[in-house]
């Protein structure tokens, strides 16, 4: 069998209490049919660094927007992201929000405010019955 | 930091999410506190149910009719006051829930119900409300309620006791690495249910750790609380091929005209069956040998009649109730080297661990056998029996965890707030800062070890000589491993430290589950005894743990039968 080319994810590291300034740390990660880039963060934790922190106390389906980060500069849920062999992607934080550490924001006044707040913020995930 | 709370509700998903509305709306005068593992209202098993949702809608049906099949199906090991509860309850609850801007799936006018067949109802009584827009309506409820303080990422570490009252717990803030006490009046426990101590489950499919680690179960038994039926554990098919998730086996079998076959193409089942059958049959189909290399069995959707089209439509719809378009279209990008569904062969093995039906016992004002705590949700048992019925968990946790808020917010009105020990607390974080050392083992590796025992000897089939098995190992781990956990010494988000925490409670629930199991000589509904096979009417009751002066007690307890009683009684 040939051996797919692993996956090359730089992230960013941060630990506000600790750090004085953020900075990025590269990983491979073997490839495998069905990755997504959470249970690729997953595999790093496991295996490679115990400390990377990502919000992983999350619904794993695309509902609950919690894995929201930026893939290349891009934001996306890291549980819908299909990754392909040889990928290389740099992995950051949500913007607009405070690190708590590493991949992890604090969502705080978003999540705990209105309704019309949080609709703007998942956008097109809450769409209408047969729309 | 202390943190004083009339009412405290431990976990946000759809039961805590409830109780703390529940108690702010009935005592706008209390503070009820809403801690959460993750962010509150986007995190935990609520938001990941992919839609069936059953209350009485159909014109035909009635609530007697939904009792009765929950009974039937929990094979009458269900506390039936408890049943009733949630049989009546259900639809003003659901109506209260759509109003709140949950979606429902309709069929014009109408709602959209499924195929009785894919639970075993009587009457078409499952309606889809995907988890995602349950939630985030429970969500937007919650934020009117000025008196709630929702806390995300806070684990609850214990629960704090005075005699026979449970009087606030102890939490760490995940953000900061500190310590928190929470003093309360009355607590609401809605922890959710226990999964991943199994290798395969659907709580947590990418085996990440906490969304149902069973915290719960163990923080109400160290306090003194009373647990049932701890031996039932409701399975389901894990998939093992194609690799992304397709929702439940029983689902897309009913809903895409797909038959359960085994590797030499016979079709070994029919539907309806109930979910406990299904894993029996399943995982006896394999141990004759007509299993796959990998071990399990197919879901021939080659066979449906149902078109191209119609199937996509119907597969949308057991992921996540069409409204979750994101997940279809990850479906479509994974599967693009076979795009059409009528060839896809599901290949599955059962033992996936889904959903318990055991739990802290409760009567109907979800009080337990301790003062000021209550449980509500997947945490407490009776409601289901010895089987779940298909599209009762939605319905359960809104019920109940109504009416735990209720109750809790009734009790807190009238209590007084009793101070904690500082000694019990500064133990306490002693006990966490202990995990910090230089030199130790993973709580993964230990966490690993007991998903892997119970898998082996406490799955689909069970039997004497590996439960006992079973218990030897967890007292092993207990002596040789727990001690040796170490994690790293961060203060911030440090998710090695949360698992640390997490896997003594998960050696207390694994071993309640398997004295329990080892205790229930006979089989009923998802507790198969491979050496003690049938049913027997002298096993019409609970098992029952307790801790007595810090031993382990299992014994039994009455079934609340009100008015339905088995075959041939």
């Amino acid at each position: 069998m040939v051996r797919e080319q692993p996956i090359l994810l730089k992230i960013l590291r941060y630990d506000p209490g600790v750090d004085r300034a953020p900075t990025y740390q590269r990983y491979e990660v073997p490839w495998k049919e069905g990755l997504l880039l959470l249970a690729a963060l997953k595999y790093i934790r496991e295996n490679l660094d115990e400390t990377l922190a990502f919000r992983d106390y999350c619904c794993q389906c695309g509902w609950c927007t919690s894995c929201m980060m930026m893939v290349n500069g891009k934001g996306l849920r890291a549980c819908l992201k299909v990754l392909y062999p040889g990928e290389q992607l740099m992995i950051e934080p949500v913007k607009g929000f405070p690190v708590i550490k590493d991949l992890v924001v604090d969502f705080g006044v978003t999540l705990t405010t209105s309704e019309g707040t949080f609709r703007k913020m998942e956008g097109a995930l809450i769409r209408k019955v047969g729309s | 930091m202390l943190i004083k709370a009339d009412v405290l509700v431990i976990g946000a998903g759809g039961a805590g999410a409830r109780a703390a509305i529940e108690a702010a709306k009935n005592a706008p005068d209390l503070h009820v506190v809403l801690l959460n593992q993750g962010p509150v209202g986007r995190s935990g098993l609520t938001t990941m149910a992919n839609g069936g949702m059953q209350w009485v809608s159909h014109p035909d049906d009635s609530p007697d009719a939904h009792f009765r099949d929950v009974v039937r199906i929990g094979c009458y090991l269900n506390d039936q006051n408890l049943v009733q509860v949630m049989a009546e309850e259900a639809p003003a609850r659901a109506e209260e829930l759509i109003r709140w801007g949950a979606k429902v799936l309709m069929d014009g006018d109408t709602y959209f119900l499924g195929d009785p067949r894919g639970s075993g109802a009587s009457f078409p009584r499952s309606h889809y409300v995907p988890g995602g827009t349950y939630m985030a309506a429970l969500r937007v409820e919650v934020e009117r309620y000025a008196n709630v303080d929702p806390r995300g990422d806070f684990v609850a570490t214990n629960l704090l006791t005075f005699e026979k009252r449970v009087i606030g717990a102890t939490a760490l803030n995940i953000r900061n690495g500190e310590s928190v006490v929470i003093e309360s009046k009355a607590t609401v426990l809605a922890t959710g249910g226990l999964g991943e101590l199994f290798i395969h489950t659907t709580n947590a499919p990418w085996g990440l750790h906490g969304h149902a680690s069973g915290t719960g179960y163990a923080l109400a038994y160290q306090a003194g609380a009373e647990l049932i039926d701890m031996e039932m554990v409701q399975f389901t098919g894990a998939q093992l091929y194609p690799p992304w998730e397709l929702g439940n086996p029983a689902l897309l079998s009913s809903m895409c005209g797909g038959k359960y076959v085994n590797a030499l193409g016979q079709e070994y089942m029919k539907l309806p069956t109930p979910r406990d059958m299904i894993q029996k049959l399943a995982y006896e189909e394999i141990k004759a040998g007509r299993g796959t290399e990998r071990g399990g069995v197919y879901i021939d959707l080659s066979v449906s009649p149902l078109s191209r089209e119609e199937m996509e439509k119907q597969l949308q719809i057991a992921l996540s109730g069409e409204v979750a378009r994101d997940r279809w279209n990850l479906v479509k990008e994974m599967s693009a080297n076979n795009p059409d569904p009528r060839n896809w062969k599901v290949e599955w093995a059962p033992g996936c661990a889904h959903f318990f039906m055991g739990g802290v016992r409760i009567n109907e004002r979800c009080e337990t056998c301790l003062e000021g705590f209550f449980a509500a949700g997947e945490v407490a048992g009776g409601v289901h029996g010895a089987n779940r019925m298909g599209g009762n968990a939605l319905t359960d946790i809104i019920v109940f965890g109504a009416r735990a808020g209720r109750y809790a917010a009734e009790f807190a009105q009238t209590a007084d707030r009793i101070e904690h020990e500082t000694a019990t607390v500064k133990n306490e974080q002693e006990r966490l800062s202990g995990f910090f050392k230089p030199q130790g083992i993973t709580p993964k590796s230990v966490r690993d070890k007991i998903r892997t025992l119970m898998s082996n000897y406490m799955g689909v089939a069970r039997e004497e000589v590996g439960l006992k098995r079973a218990l030897a190992e967890i007292d092993s781990l207990r002596r040789s491993d727990l001690p040796s956990i170490r994690v790293p010494h961060l203060s911030r988000f440090n998710v090695p430290w949360i698992e640390a925490i997490e896997v003594p409670c998960m050696l207390d629930v694994a071993e309640m589950m398997v004295g329990s199991a080892l205790s229930r000589t006979e089989s009923r509904g998802g507790h198969y005894r491979e050496d003690y096979p049938n049913t027997e009417r002298s096993w019409l009751k609970h098992t029952l743990v307790k801790k007595k002066d810090d031993t382990m007690v299992i014994g039994t307890a009455p079934v609340v039968i009100t008015k339905l009683y088995p075959p041939g009684d």
